[in-house]
């Protein structure tokens, strides 16, 4: 293909028009927006899936007990066991549970340091 | 190098530094501008597809693999969605018979393609170039105006570096022809 001058020069000729001013800052506008909607929209399936897995849980627990304890909550009393096993039972949860929020704090504070010290790399780099 | 500066801030706005978005439409929205307002001529129309393309960048930004220029990935974006536009309106673009275009001498085509000085024939080659249809503004816009290699153009048009080249010289010929109608 040959270098095509007329057609450069046609090309390049046409008068083209401008973007408006505002655009890159009406678009970033949108951008931010939309970042909103799909945070908001995250938020929103997880803690769906939270209250689901958790009210899964809790349904699965009422059985298990209800099967380990044979409560028959219409026709007779469960007969409990003694304090001291629910206690030691219970304490275990509260374990975990204490266990599990310990380390979602020191994994959130971990993310935070390492959050700040790419953005003043990167600060540096820009 | 340039990629990889733009890989970087793909990644931190991946992970939640949006407003770094401000550097690709500094740097890009008037090139795609400038292709979708040769595609598309009403100018809101076009700024309207310019939003919708960076709309879509940024949507689709984590499925941007990086083994193409993000400008050319940019034009892709652009590109389809002003075939779209175009099919939504039901634009007709006019077709020249293909027997009339073999008949074309390619000597005479290329020199009076040489001449850049004929202002009649500029202008004539400039209402050709408006009756092209979207494919084929495209070619044009991105080989002619903004330079960009044959390479780049195939990944934009997603097919190998012969087809753009057969589908160029066929573009040039289909301008001759609409020059000679």
């Amino acid at each position: 293909m040959k270098q095509d001058k007329a057609i450069m020069k046609a090309v390049h000729s046409r008068k083209s028009p401008t973007l408006s001013a505002d655009f890159d800052s009406r678009m970033m506008d949108q951008i931010l927006h939309a970042e909103v909607k799909r945070k908001r929209l995250a938020y929103i399936l997880s803690l769906s899936s939270i209250t689901a897995a958790s009210l899964g849980l809790i349904s699965m627990a009422v059985y298990l007990l209800k099967d380990h304890f044979s409560l028959n909550f219409t026709l007779q009393f469960p007969a409990f066991p003694s304090l001291n096993e629910l206690i030691s039972k219970y304490g275990f949860s509260f374990y975990i549970g204490f266990l599990i929020l310990v380390l979602m704090m020191i994994d959130t504070s971990f993310r935070t340091i390492r959050h700040k010290r790419d953005s003043d790399k990167f600060r540096q780099f820009k | 190098m340039e990629n990889q500066y733009e890989l970087i801030y793909i990644k931190r706005i991946l992970e939640g530094e949006t407003n770094m978005f401000s550097y690709f439409l500094e740097k890009y929205s008037s090139s795609i501008y400038s292709l979708i307002v040769r595609i598309i001529p009403s100018k809101e129309d076009a700024e309207e597809l310019t939003q919708d393309t960076f709309l879509k960048a940024f949507r689709k930004l984590d499925t941007f693999k990086g083994d193409c220029s993000f400008s050319t990935w940019l034009y892709r974006i652009a590109y389809n969605s002003a075939v779209s536009e175009t099919r939504k309106r039901k634009i007709v673009f006019p077709l020249l018979d293909e027997k009339m275009l073999e008949s074309l001498s390619d000597n005479e085509m290329d020199t009076v393609f040489e001449k850049e000085d004929d202002e009649e024939l500029l202008q004539k080659m400039e209402k050709a170039i408006d009756l092209l249809n979207v494919e084929e503004k495209t070619l044009i816009t991105l080989f002619y105006y903004e330079g960009q290699p044959v390479a780049e153009i195939a990944r934009v048009f997603e097919q190998t570096m012969d087809n753009i080249k057969v589908k160029l010289f066929r573009v040039r010929k289909k301008i001759y022809g609409l020059m000679n109608q």
